[in-house]
Order: structure tokens, then sequence, then C-alpha cells
């Protein structure tokens, strides 16, 4: 479980890292284009400051609910399949992969109705080709396959 | 006027009137499925509109947000689910409505409260807009910076949850917006890669972090109950129409509604959640039995949709005329105009007025449109909100790739918006709001090339670009709203005390016994 204020105090942490980060890549920018970037970088800089000054205030109270770290499984996992899902579109074609990751991502989700879900993948890849390629002459990404 | 009816034939041409009854009924549906909001809803339909003609694509994204932000009432008036934010305040009378047996009659005075509110949005905007573009002729670059500061202050303070997160919020969006050629042509943080010289894509960042990051929030789920659970819907019997003493009763709250619902649109920032909300504390503070409301009375149903859809019309005014966003929405939609070629301000009244005017009249037909379909379809159209989410989610990506990549027909939108997907996710789950992200990510780009631009102006002229400001009276009334928005906070909660103490308590806090 990670406490609210602690998970404030990684907030304020991280973008104060963002900003050194930018700060030092933009150093050697001219005058004129780095005034407004300053601007940005210290306003950000002050503000993730003053949440982490908040979140080390013992009396202060915590914003918003805490954050279980657990919750995060399955949404990285589904992040991982819609990178894969992205890689093959570039290698194997939108329409091949999309119904691949279809299948695959409701299939992880527990849906086990191959029905329902064959009609789902036919009629959305359908569609998608005769409005895209077909009406609106949109090209969309080709592959090995298809 | 002139204008105006020259927009007429644009209208009425057949792919325009496709555009309205797609986008009308395409945003019922979008908004009666929970979790998909009209935001979402019009950033993955971009890419259908690319082949488009302006004025059909335009009309249809515009009809899109209205009738979202109207369909989420549908699923919270008869399954107890707020099918978008801006329809959780209608949970609390329209459900209660639905369990005594008024389903229909509850549909029916949301209906129309929602094109009322809806309808007269559009007539503010038709008569706001076109003055306050012709007075943006007179900004200069220090006027055009100023108001862009003056929105980054508002969509920081009118976010929900607390300010410092909004503000932070704000941020993520402003150093992203720093990513690409500075207004003096000097790369800045591109780390020598091409495709960030061009800056961070608008559409795919925005499906990145509604779309993307939704699917992400939705696949915690993975496994529970939730996913497969059957709400049951009441039957619907009985008039839809309210009867028109009802109505009659009604009219002046929701004109006030009406109202403030199109005030807080304009205010960048603000969204049809907030004015719903607002919508019904003046009906509860206003009524001479407020100790009915949460029970099942129409005036419940009312407030918060005239409000909510009275938004959408005040939204596009600051957006037209300006390129402010005065909502989440508003910043997707224009990203829809920049896509077509169009770019907000005077131009948009003037050389490209047939097609500007023809957008309007649409909007404005959409909402009457809206009444008629909702009142035929909004049985089927709460069914859409059994599709199981398994299902679901695969499709909302697949067209969230497919909008990413069609906006520019390269991967490098792909990779953007899978990266602002997980940024989104985070972003949600640590509390900071991704709509301030979204409005910064735009207003910052233009306070930067309007900073330049007014520093490059004063150069000339003696003193510094504070006397420049200060020696412009109308950077000068730019200055006092933004002290006036950096004080909204104090001032509101000021002001929500003294009610608190006068009326009692109906906030957001109420949509936990939802």
């Amino acid at each position: 479980m990670v406490k609210t204020r602690k998970q404030d105090l990684v907030i304020g942490i991280v973008m104060d890292l963002i900003v050194v980060f930018c700060y030092v890549n933009t150093k050697k920018l001219p005058e004129a284009s780095k005034q407004f970037t300053n601007i940005v970088l210290l306003a950000t800089f002050a503000l993730s400051t003053a949440l982490i000054i908040y979140s080390i205030v013992k009396k202060a109270v915590p914003f918003g609910d805490e954050v279980d770290i657990k919750v995060f499984k399955n949404p990285l996992l589904a992040f991982v399949i819609i990178t894969i899902y992205v890689l093959l579109m570039d290698k194997i074609g939108f329409f091949v992969s999309s119904a691949m990751f279809m299948v695959a991502f409701a299939f992880w989700m527990g849906y086990r109705k191959w029905v329902p879900l064959a009609c789902t993948v036919v009629g959305m890849l359908g569609f998608v080709y005769v409005l895209f390629p077909l009406m609106l002459h949109v090209p969309l990404p080709g592959g090995l396959l298809f | 006027m002139s204008q105006v009816i020259a927009a007429i034939p644009s209208l009425f041409t057949m792919e325009s009137i496709i555009g309205l009854v797609v986008g009308v009924v395409g945003g019922m549906v979008i908004g009666a499925l929970p979790g998909l909001s009209a935001t979402m809803g019009i950033a993955v339909l971009i890419p259908v509109t690319y082949g488009m003609d302006p004025t059909a694509a335009l009309i249809m994204l515009s009809s899109i947000y209205t009738s979202a932000v109207y369909g989420g009432s549908i699923s919270a008036i008869l399954i107890h689910t707020p099918g978008t934010p801006s329809s959780a305040a209608t949970c609390l009378d329209g459900y209660p409505m639905t369990q005594k047996g008024e389903a229909l009659h509850a549909m029916g005075v949301s209906t129309t409260s929602s094109c009322f509110g809806g309808f007269c949005s559009a007539i503010a905007l038709l008569l706001i807009a076109p003055p306050l573009a012709k007075l943006s002729l007179r900004f200069s670059s220090s006027e055009y910076f100023l108001i862009a500061i003056f929105g980054l202050t508002l969509i920081s303070s009118l976010s929900s949850g607390n300010m410092l997160k909004g503000m932070l919020g704000g941020c993520v969006g402003l150093v992203t917006g720093l990513i690409g050629i500075t207004p003096d042509g000097v790369a800045r943080l591109t780390f020598k890669k091409m495709a960030l010289l061009g800056g961070i894509p608008l559409v795919p960042a925005i499906i990145g972090l509604f779309s993307i990051s939704q699917v992400m929030t939705q696949a915690e789920e993975r496994g529970m109950n939730t996913l497969t659970v059957k709400k049951e819907m009441a039957e619907l019997k009985g008039r839809f129409l309210p009867p028109w003493k009802e109505w009659c009763a009604m009219f002046p709250l929701i004109l006030k509604c009406t109202f403030v619902g199109i005030l807080i649109g304009i205010l960048p920032g603000a969204g049809g959640d907030i004015a719903s909300w607002v919508g019904l504390n003046l009906a509860k503070n206003g009524s001479k039995h407020p100790e009915l409301f949460g029970t099942g009375i129409p005036e419940g149903v009312a407030a918060p949709e005239s409000a909510n859809n009275a938004v959408t019309g005040g939204a596009l005014i600051p957006l037209l005329t300006l390129g402010i966003p005065g909502s989440s929405t508003a910043a997707v939609l224009l990203g829809g105009l920049t896509i077509h070629g169009l770019q907000p301000g005077w131009k948009l009244f003037s050389e490209q007025a047939e097609i500007t005017y023809a957008v309007i009249l649409g909007f404005m037909f959409s909402n009457i449109l809206m009444g008629f379909v909702g009142w035929g379809i909004c049985r089927y159209v709460c069914q859409v909100s059994k599709v199981p989410i398994p299902l679901l989610l695969p499709c909302i990506t697949v067209f969230s790739m497919l909008g990413a990549f069609a906006s520019n027909q390269n991967m490098t939108n792909v990779w953007t918006a899978l990266i602002f997907g997980l940024i989104g996710y985070f972003m949600r789950k640590y509390g900071l709001p991704v709509a301030p992200t979204v409005l910064a990510l735009i207003l910052g780009p233009m306070a930067d090339s309007h900073w330049y631009q007014a520093n490059r102006m004063q150069m000339g002229k003696q003193g510094t670009m504070w006397n420049y400001m200060i020696h412009r009276p109308i950077s000068v009334f730019i200055m006092f709203l933004i002290v006036l928005a950096l004080f909204a906070p104090v001032i509101s909660a000021f002001i929500s005390k003294k009610w608190e103490e006068k009326f009692g308590k109906v906030t957001a806090e109420a949509a936990e016994d939802i």
C-alpha cells in the first residue's frame, strides 16, 4: 500500500527531476528562447517543491485516495499487450494485427464467448476497411500479410 | 445576418445531413456507455472525418459533443449509471423517478431540458462569437499571451480535486509543449530526433491521455464480477413529454441553469460536470421544498441537464474566437478544426464564414434533432451499456490506434498515443488531472509564441515587457482577470461556506450515494 502523502512526495520528486533534466538540456538555448522555457520550468519546480513540502508536513491533509500498487499489475499487462499490438501492426499490417489483438485482449480479459467475439472482430474490422481505405482513401499500415 | 443565410446551403448538403444524424445518434450511444465520455468519443472519431468535407466533419463532431452529454443522462436515469461525468448529478433524482415508475417522464424532462439548454447555448454562440472574434482583431501578441495565461490559471484553479495538483497537471502539459522548434527557430528538448522537431502531435497525445489511459484503468477490473454484471432496465411506460403546466413551472429554473451553464462553458477548464452540480445547487437553493431533492423530482433532473448541455455552446465561444478551449472536449474539437485547416479567430467569421456559420447552425439543429432521436431511441440506446467491457476495450484500443495513425499517417503518432496513454494512466492513479494537461498542451505553445512576439514588439520601445503591457488597456483588463482567477478558489470556498451555512450541502460529494 502506498500512502497518499508518500505518493505526493514521489510525484513532487519525479517532477523536480524532470525540471532539472529539462533545464540542463535547455541551458544552451538563445536568450529569446530561454525566457519562456525558464518561466515554465521555474513554475513547475516551484509547484512540485510545494507538493513535496506539503507531503512532508505531518499536519497537512493528504490529497486524494491511497493507491494500492497491486492494481498496477493488470493495467501494465494491458499496456504490454497493446505495445506488442503496435509492434505487430508495423510488421504484419493493421488488419491482421488488429484481429489478433482483439481476440487476445478479450480472451485475456476473461471473455470466452467465441461467436460474439468473432462477430465483433469481423464487424469492427469490416467497418474500418469500408470506411478508411475504400471510402475515405486513408491508407492503413500494411505488412507482410495484408 | 447575410453570412448566416449564405451558410444555409452548406448545411443542407447530403454529407452535412449524414454527419448531423451520425453525430447525434453516435454521440448518444457514446454518452450512454459508462466509461466513454464525449471527449474520448470525439478523440477516437476524429479520424473518421479526415476524408470528409470540413463543414460536414465539424457538424458531426459538434453534434457528438452535445449529444454525448445528453446520452449520459439516459443510463443515469434508467440504470443508475452515469454515462458521462456530467450526468452524475442527474442520477440523484433521475433514478429515484425510475424507481417510482416514472422512467419515461424523467427521460422526457431530461430530453426537453437538454435540448433547451443546448439550443440556447447555440444561439449564444451565434450571437456572442462573431463580435468577440471581431474584438480579437484589437488583440496584439501581449493580449494573446495574457489570454493564454488566463486560460492556464483557470484550468488549474477550476480543475477537480485540489488546486496544487490541478496546476501540476497543467505543468505536465506546459513542459511537454516545450518540445519542438522554438518561435525563433531553435530545436528545444528534441534530443536530435527528427520526429520531435514538430513538437508533440496534439491528436495522438489526446487519444493517449483520454482513451488508452481509460482502457488501462478499465483493465484493473479484469477478472472481477463488475465486467459481467447486468443491470436491469426499468420498463418505460406512460407519457414522454412533461405536462405543459409542469414545463411552465420549471421554465424559470431551466432558463437560469441554461444561463449559468453557458457562462461556465465560456470559462476555460470548467466543463459539464461542474455545471450540472452548480445547476442542482441552484435548483435546491431556489426551491420551496429543498428536502424533496434526491427523492425523485423533475426539477432535480431538469436543472443539471439544462446546465450541462448549455456548457457545450458556451465552450465553443472562446474556442472559435480566441483558440482557447472552454472544456477538455472543446480542446479535442480544436484538434478537429486544425486538421481541417481552420484556425480560430476573426478569419473563421470572415473568410471561412460559410463553414463556420454552417457548423453553428448545424450545432443548433443537432440540439433539436437530439430531442426527436432521444424520444425515439432512448430505450434502445440504454441497451448499449450492457455491451461487455472485454469486448468494448479492444474496439476502443483499435479505434484509438487507428485515429493516432490516420492523423498524420505515420507510426510515430501511434507510439506517441501509447506513451501518453501510460503517462495519462499514472497521472489518473496519482491524482493529477489530465484535462489541464491537454489544455496546457494547447495553450503553452500559444503563450510561448506570443510571448516571443510581444518581446520583439516592445524591443523598439523603451522599457520592459511589463511596461509595454500595462500601457495597453486590454492587457490590463486581462491581467485583472488573471488575478481574479488566481483568487477564484478562495472566493469560491468562501461562497460555498456561506451557502452551506444558509441552505445545507448539495455538492459532488453527494455522488458518493450513487
